[in-house]
């Protein structure tokens, strides 16, 4: 099952509710992903959640994995699509 | 780093000697006036350790490469600067109050600076001590008081020629392995929440001055020294059995007197000693870092304007078309005071030391502008929210099986909206405006930080007036 970590901006004052959005990420993708600490080597993707289109949580640590940024809560269902479409391929 | 329960356990085992109401305070943790300034500093721990939170909350210590809580971080880059900003906004937002821990951070950026620059003028080893010490804090994860105003008594008069010299915390003898200061520092902020006390001096300071000219740390509870609790309006409220009085019913704010009478320093500890033509370059730096720091009430400004669209919502007055446009302005000056924090930390720059400094002239404009707006943005809070606010009845009076049912009959609003509710909303408005969050949100925005005449002479002596002149006389030809 695909491995998938969870990175947030700091929330200063976003835009949307961010931890509802990986909420919604998380019920979408039941059965299909398993969630894990962003330490966790073995995650091949991470899920940037940024509350605004400023982006600036620091991905350094993510770097040798596959992104995807949602910056608002529509980004919650396109994420769901791509990564249901990328374990198609 | 610690957790939340860890940080409120560390506090308990302070032997601190407070004084509120006259009398001595057995139990500061638990005591009902202070217990809720101590909960919104526990927040600063319980949002660094949750993962929506940390990207703001934590940093890399440049000297270690662990990571720490940002409030004991020094700043390495323009990026920690504006996380800062926004780490203040976050949590004045989530408290609605102040949260006390930015003032000892500001405290050690600044130390971070001047220590350096001392050394390297007078070849004395305070930032080699400042760093141990820093490393200490950053380790244990403390919170630190960052302690700089002095009673000052007349205010004409330098601290050397005060007819009390203790107007002005100073040195009164000099040992072997430290030394023994007596005076003490007013309005400080979360001073009984603090594991450790930052002194640092107040003004700029001549030679005949030098023997006020210090600065060093403390544990909080270090023998002779002695806290004096400030009174905020309405605070015994919180010794009623009720919550729904209080506006805010978790967090809150405090300050105090703290009196150091004949303390021991050991020399590891101090970090100035008379080099008098160095305070006024700290106290600069830390005013500037702390002007920055303002961006809380932003914060606070969210929570206001969330609870005056809620009481508006609530009254049926929502859809009026002034209200609206009162609602934008209060934005609109909020959104005015995050600008100003923001571009102080991007134009920040990098001192000899390494440290990230504000822009001064921003931070001073920002910190200006803070002198002004909270209050313009409470008085369209109180404008909207309407009289109710501060005429109602109490909540044992909503609550009294007498004449509860009035209460809730004629202090209805929308029909599909609580009494009880509506209650609860003006009540956190009137606490943020004239009640116990209204010291940090008001007050403390005029004055903390240094008064507004301050922030203008900060201003005059920052701008650049002759390149705006020679710019002027330029465009319209005049040639001299």
């Amino acid at each position: 099952m695909l491995k998938i970590g969870i990175k947030f901006c700091g929330g200063c004052n976003p835009a949307f509710d961010r931890v509802a959005a990986v909420e919604k990420i998380k019920k979408g993708l039941e059965g299909k992903a398993e969630f894990v600490p962003l330490n966790d080597e073995t995650s091949e993707m991470v899920i940037a959640v940024m509350g605004c289109g400023n982006a600036c949580a620091e991905l350094g640590e993510t770097r040798e994995k596959q992104i995807i940024i949602i910056s608002d809560i529509d980004g919650a269902d396109a994420a769901i699509e791509e990564i249901k479409r990328k374990q198609k391929v | 780093m610690k957790t939340g329960k860890e940080y409120e356990e560390s506090l308990r085992k302070l032997n601190l000697n407070v004084y509120l109401f006259g009398k001595k305070v057995a139990n500061v943790v638990d005591d009902p006036i202070i217990r809720p300034s101590m909960n919104a500093v526990k927040m600063t721990y319980e949002m660094a350790a949750m993962p929506e939170y940390e990207d703001l909350m934590t940093a890399t210590s440049h000297i270690t490469g662990k990571k720490i809580n940002r409030f004991t971080h020094i700043h390495q880059s323009t990026t920690d600067l504006v996380k800062k900003t926004k780490m203040e906004r976050l949590l004045g937002a989530q408290t609605g109050c102040c949260f006390q821990r930015c003032v000892g951070m500001d405290a050690m950026n600044a130390l971070s600076i001047t220590t350096f620059n001392i050394d390297k003028k007078y070849g004395t080893e305070y930032n080699k001590r400042f760093l141990k010490y820093l490393e200490f804090v950053q380790a244990e994860d403390l919170v630190c008081d960052g302690a700089m105003t002095d009673p000052k008594g007349d205010r004409a008069l330098a601290p050397s020629q005060q007819k009390d010299p203790d107007m002005f915390l100073h040195v009164v003898e000099e040992r072997a392995d430290g030394i023994v200061v007596t005076g003490a520092k007013a309005h400080q902020t979360g001073a009984v929440n603090s594991h450790e006390i930052i002194v640092m001096p107040t003004i700029s300071m001549r030679e005949e001055d030098k023997d006020y000219a210090i600065s060093f740390a403390l544990p909080s509870d270090a023998k002779g020294i002695t806290y004096i609790y400030g009174r905020q309006s309405c605070d015994t409220r919180k010794l009623e059995k009720g919550l729904l009085d209080r506006g805010n019913q978790i967090f809150g704010g405090h300050e105090a007197l703290v009196v150091f009478e004949k303390v021991f320093v050991p020399w590891e500890r101090v970090f100035m000693y008379k080099e008098y033509d160095f305070a006024g370059e700290l106290v600069e730096n830390f005013a500037s870092y702390h002007r920055q720091s303002y961006a809380c009430k932003v914060g606070v400004g969210d929570v206001l304007i969330g609870a005056t669209q809620v009481a508006a919502d609530y009254n049926g007055a929502n859809k009026a078309s002034h209200v609206k446009d009162k609602i934008i302005e209060m934005n609109h000056l909020n959104e005015t005071l995050f600008c100003g924090s923001l571009a102080c930390a991007e134009e920040g720059s990098k001192q000899p030391s390494g440290t990230y400094l504000v822009n001064v002239l921003l931070a001073n404009v920002c910190k200006q502008n803070v002198t002004r707006f909270p209050y313009e943005i409470a008085r369209l809070a109180q404008d909207i929210a309407g009289g109710l606010m501060v005429t109602m009845p109490s909540e044992d009076d909503l609550n009294s099986p007498e004449i509860g049912h009035y209460v809730k009959k004629y202090f209805q609003g929308r029909a599909d909206v609580s009494t009880e509710n509506r209650m609860k909303i003006l009540r956190l408005i009137e606490n943020i405006t004239l009640g116990t969050a209204a010291v940090g949100y008001l007050t403390e925005s005029m004055h903390g930080a240094g008064s507004p005449q301050a922030q203008r002479i900060m201003i005059a002596r920052q701008v650049n007036m002759a390149e705006k002149m020679k710019t002027a006389k330029k465009l319209c030809g005049i040639k001299e």
